[in-house]
């Protein structure tokens, strides 16, 4: 595979959270074909973050499925992807009289 | 010791201008023990100024209200955001004592008034302080999330 082909499999992403991104600045280049969860557990493991199984990844309204690969979330090339915990529920004993 | 957890965490929130783009947030007040910004509902287009309260950080959770963004005044519980899943409660606080007030409320772990609240008194804000995601920005990123899921 040519170096032009190999340029045209990768991608590059940038991971958003209150914690700091990864990269620090700037993108890291991934394989198209790159699963999310294999991004953001290396974002996890940068940024020192635990138990962020339930963490949800967002591009801009649309939650992203980690168990996909890059390509198949429809990531464009240079995105900033929110990763943030998740909030199941709320509580219905506050209403409980 | 309070102000200094608070003023680092915040400092991480201020200095990163692709959280602030991504998640559509507007800091307006930033000074301890007050962290208050605006958000951009994303389906609605609605805007609600949100005021946490830090004091006595990380020992006790935030307080939360939200703000009318012209007056700075606090909004009224009818203002509040709904949904299906319980978090928000326009009216109803009850503090451990069980007296009624008519006081709006966000219910979820994170926020001191889940935590004092008459039916939580139990569910200690210590089982959550040292998890992940519960630090000042977990905890903000929480309550806007859920804020992006009401019928606000």
């Amino acid at each position: 595979m040519s170096e032009h082909d190999q340029h045209e499999h990768k991608i590059e992403v940038k991971i958003v959270t209150t914690a700091g991104n990864f990269p620090e600045t700037g993108f890291k280049e991934f394989s198209r074909q790159e699963k999310l969860e294999t991004v953001l557990k290396e974002a996890a493991e940068h940024l020192k973050l635990h138990n962020t199984e339930n963490w949800i990844a967002r591009l801009g309204d649309r939650q992203l499925n980690p168990a996909l690969s890059l390509e198949a979330n429809q990531i464009p090339d240079k995105s900033k992807i929110s990763w943030a915990p998740s909030e199941p529920g709320g509580g219905e004993l506050c209403t409980r009289k | 010791m309070s102000k200094q957890l608070f003023e680092e965490e915040v400092g991480k929130i201020l200095r990163n201008a692709d959280l602030l783009v991504e998640r559509g947030w507007l800091v307006l007040v930033a000074i301890y023990p007050e962290f208050a910004l605006a958000v951009k509902h994303r389906k609605t287009g609605r805007i609600r100024v949100f005021r946490f309260i830090f004091d006595d950080w990380n020992d006790l959770p935030p307080k939360l209200s939200f703000l009318d963004g012209e007056t700075l005044l606090e909004l009224p519980g009818a203002m509040w955001p709904t949904n299906a899943l319980s978090h928000w409660h326009q009216s109803g606080w009850q503090p451990a004592n069980g007296a009624s007030t008519g006081q709006p409320f966000m219910c979820m772990a994170g926020i001191r008034e889940y935590h004092t609240h008459q039916s939580h008194i139990s569910d200690s804000w210590e089982n959550y302080k040292k998890q992940s995601g519960f630090d000042l920005g977990g905890i903000v990123s929480r309550v806007t999330e859920v804020f992006q899921k009401s019928d606000v």
